[in-house]
């Protein structure tokens, strides 16, 4: 591998990104484009320096510090919006999948068992043929209405679950 | 600890404290603004241009921020969802001027003291982003900004600023390319 293609390959990285076994071999083998990375990262370290992101302080005293004027006038702004966590109804935690199935069981078996109850037979008697088609068009709908009931209340979950999330190309 | 152990402890804290904000502990708000002020203002003062402007912008930023925590998720990092809101507030603010100005031409405002080794290397790699970033079109230039100031990587830029990722890697590969060029040449001199 040629040192400009090595350098090219090297410079084609992202932050963090793990060097390419060809490209390590060749900076083990060539101090020029050794010196070459180790001033490219010297830069980079250099220019993000000043935005670099450090661990937060937890004063033990808060009140000694005197606290930055935009900050201070965004905290009064937030505190002026009338937004107070936690929000009410927000903090629904997880989605009991027992209570989903114990409803699904219950409303198919409720279907099933239907036609064989008193109400059921006496249903049949007295409209014959003409129960069933109703009965099974309202069997369709209650189960469609049950599943969209379930995959709307949970889409977070789905669209996770299946990496359904938007993402630029 | 490496830099991406430390970027991972930094990542770990932010989701501590969303969690503590959205618990009803509004002073941890105050911990994760101190925390990016620095970052929003910069952003912000690339288009505003003006130390006033941008102290607005700074609080417009933290306000959106607060009230759309709740919608969080975590599936990206806390400080590349606060760039993207920092962003579209940037772009949709009506009182920005025209153009995008890159650090590399307002480096002042932000604190660059450091050994004079630094500041020569500073100096040399600011101009070498400077003659990258004349070549690129003003939508572009935010994302060689992203890449060496901010410290992102390339999927986050692309995130913030609904560029494609390819776009952004070749540009700042171009970049980079000018950055050696001249870092061999001061090397040689």
């Amino acid at each position: 591998m040629t040192c400009e293609a090595a350098f090219d390959r090297y410079l084609a990285l992202d932050r963090n990104e793990r060097v390419p076994l060809q490209v390590t071999l060749h900076l083990l083998v060539c101090p020029a484009c050794r010196a070459g990375v180790r001033h490219l990262t010297l830069a980079e370290t250099v220019l993000a320096a000043p935005l670099g992101v450090t661990r937060t302080v937890r004063s033990a005293c808060p009140d000694c510090g005197r606290p930055d004027p935009v900050i201070a006038a965004a905290m009064a702004r937030i505190a002026s919006v009338d937004q107070v966590y936690p929000a009410a109804g927000t903090d629904v935690g997880r989605v009991s999948m027992t209570r989903w199935l114990v409803s699904g069981m219950a409303l198919v078996v409720g279907f099933m068992v239907f036609p064989f109850s008193s109400m059921g037979v006496w249903s049949r008697a007295v409209f014959g043929d003409a129960f069933g088609v109703p009965f099974y068009i309202l069997c369709g709908v209650a189960i469609t209405a049950w599943c969209g009931l379930f995959v709307g209340t949970n889409i977070d979950f789905f669209v996770k679950k299946f990496g359904l999330q938007h993402t630029p190309a | 600890m490496t830099k991406t152990e430390s970027s991972a402890v930094v990542a770990h804290e932010d989701t501590v404290l969303c969690r503590e904000v959205l618990a009803g502990n509004t002073a941890a708000f105050a911990l994760l603004a101190t925390k990016y002020r620095k970052r929003i203002f910069s952003l912000g003062y690339s288009f505003f241009k003006n130390a006033d402007d941008t102290e607005d912008f700074v609080q417009d930023v933290l306000v959106k921020t607060y009230t759309s925590l709740g919608s969080f998720r975590g599936e990206s990092l806390f400080s590349t969802w606060l760039m993207r809101i920092a962003y579209n507030t940037a772009i949709n603010s009506i009182k920005r001027r025209r153009e995008y100005t890159s650090l590399a031409e307002d480096f002042e405002i932000m604190d660059t003291s450091g050994n004079p080794e630094d500041v020569h290397l500073r100096s040399c790699s600011l101009e070498a982003i400077r003659e990258a970033l004349d070549t690129l079109p003003e939508r572009y230039r935010v994302c060689v900004d992203m890449y060496f100031f901010y410290d992102m990587p390339y999927a986050d830029i692309s995130e913030v600023t609904g560029l494609p990722v390819n776009t952004i890697k070749s540009h700042v590969f171009r970049a980079k390319k000018l950055l050696r060029g001249r870092l061999d040449e001061g090397d040689k001199k």
